[in-house]
């Protein structure tokens, strides 16, 4: 008999240490209470999960509530966009006009707020009115004026040079 | 363990799997039932503390129960839950052996009726005469506690747990010339720690 032989036979003793008497069942007991306590746990999570998507389901079903909610997003979107596009600001931004409209011109008034600084060249104004090369600007007081296109002006005098 | 018991072991194995698959709770139960005492000896000659055994256990099997849904049967259920056993029981020994070691105050009785431990006890040396079966066990233990991990895994399964080389290295993912290696050496610690009892 070998040496390695003999070890193998010592250790082999070992395979004696089995469980106690009624470990099995014990265990058994133990791994059911812990198995079935994984499973409530995993079907709880399981329950909160299926909630929250039903509620979230229940939240997207009426879409014209999400049209309504589109429509108003865009209607404020609208609402402050389109003040800044019809403003007439020049550099300084203090410049504002609203048409008046009427006569043989697309635009023959335009009254403005006049800006702070009575260096500013009125003649900026043309930038934004297509079709005039220049606007005459005309104080009223309390910081408004009257934008007149100089056509239009030199037409008025034309007809009464006629007259 | 043979061919023909494998086999057979295998058909009613795959039987509980697909019926634990299905989400029968109690096919699994049956399979914990069959291998608690086989995987009891692979964990307790490990880790040498039948709380830390019994812990583990509970682990394994419900890591496996957690897994048997993606149990290809690629391998015997028996090979699957081996693998699962000896890969937590080595993360446990290297998470326990940075915290402390264990002590061997836990040795069993049972084998002093065993016929092969009568013949070797009655027909070994002086020393192994004499000695008292609490000893020869603590011996045992501390023997094997002095292995490294992966020589006591090798141990426990083809010593203790009577595996085959080819079911080991399936078990533990290495090659059978690695597994007879590390028996090799393994052996010839245990005859340095154990020559008391040999010579």
């Amino acid at each position: 008999m070998s040496d390695f032989e003999d070890i193998q036979r010592l250790i082999r003793l070992k395979q004696y240490e089995s469980p106690p008497k009624d470990f099995v069942d014990q265990f058994m007991d133990e791994f059911q209470y812990r198995q079935r306590s994984e499973l409530l746990r995993q079907s709880a999570h399981g329950l909160l999960l299926e909630r929250l998507r039903m509620y979230f389901d229940e939240l997207a079903t009426p879409k014209w509530a999400l049209a309504a909610a589109a429509l108003v997003i865009a209607a404020i979107a609208v609402w402050m966009l389109v003040p800044e596009s019809r403003s007439v600001g020049g550099s300084s931004g203090v410049t504002e006009a609203k048409a008046e409209g009427g006569g043989d011109f697309a635009i023959e008034t335009v009254r403005i707020m006049v800006a702070d600084d009575p260096d500013e060249d009125p003649g900026l104004l043309s930038e934004h009115f297509e079709g005039y090369e220049e606007l005459l600007v005309m104080p009223t007081g309390h910081g408004t004026g009257i934008a007149v296109p100089v056509k239009h002006i030199n037409r008025v005098e034309e007809k009464a040079e006629q007259k | 363990m043979n061919e023909q018991a494998l086999s057979s072991n295998g058909d009613s194995d795959r039987d509980l799997v697909e019926r634990a698959q299905g989400g029968d709770t109690r096919a699994f139960d049956e399979l914990v039932r069959k291998y608690t005492p086989k995987l009891y000896g692979l964990v307790y000659n490990m880790t040498s503390n039948r709380e830390d055994t019994a812990d583990l256990l509970q682990d394994i099997f419900s890591k496996a129960y957690r897994s048997v849904r993606r149990f290809m049967g690629k391998s015997s259920f028996y090979t699957w839950i081996y693998s699962i056993a000896v890969n937590m029981t080595l993360n446990f020994l290297k998470k326990r052996g940075r915290y402390g070691k264990v002590s061997l105050d836990d040795v069993d009785t049972g084998i002093q009726n065993d016929p092969e431990f009568i013949r070797i006890t009655t027909s070994g040396t002086s020393t192994l005469r004499e000695v008292n079966i609490h000893e020869l066990q603590k011996r045992l233990n501390e023997a094997m506690m002095k292995l490294s991990e992966d020589h006591r895994t090798v141990v426990t399964l083809y010593d203790i747990q009577g595996l085959q080389h080819s079911e080991i290295s399936r078990i533990l993912g290495v090659s059978e010339g690695t597994v007879r290696s590390r028996l090799f050496y393994a052996h010839r610690q245990l005859q340095n720690f154990l020559e008391d009892f040999i010579k």
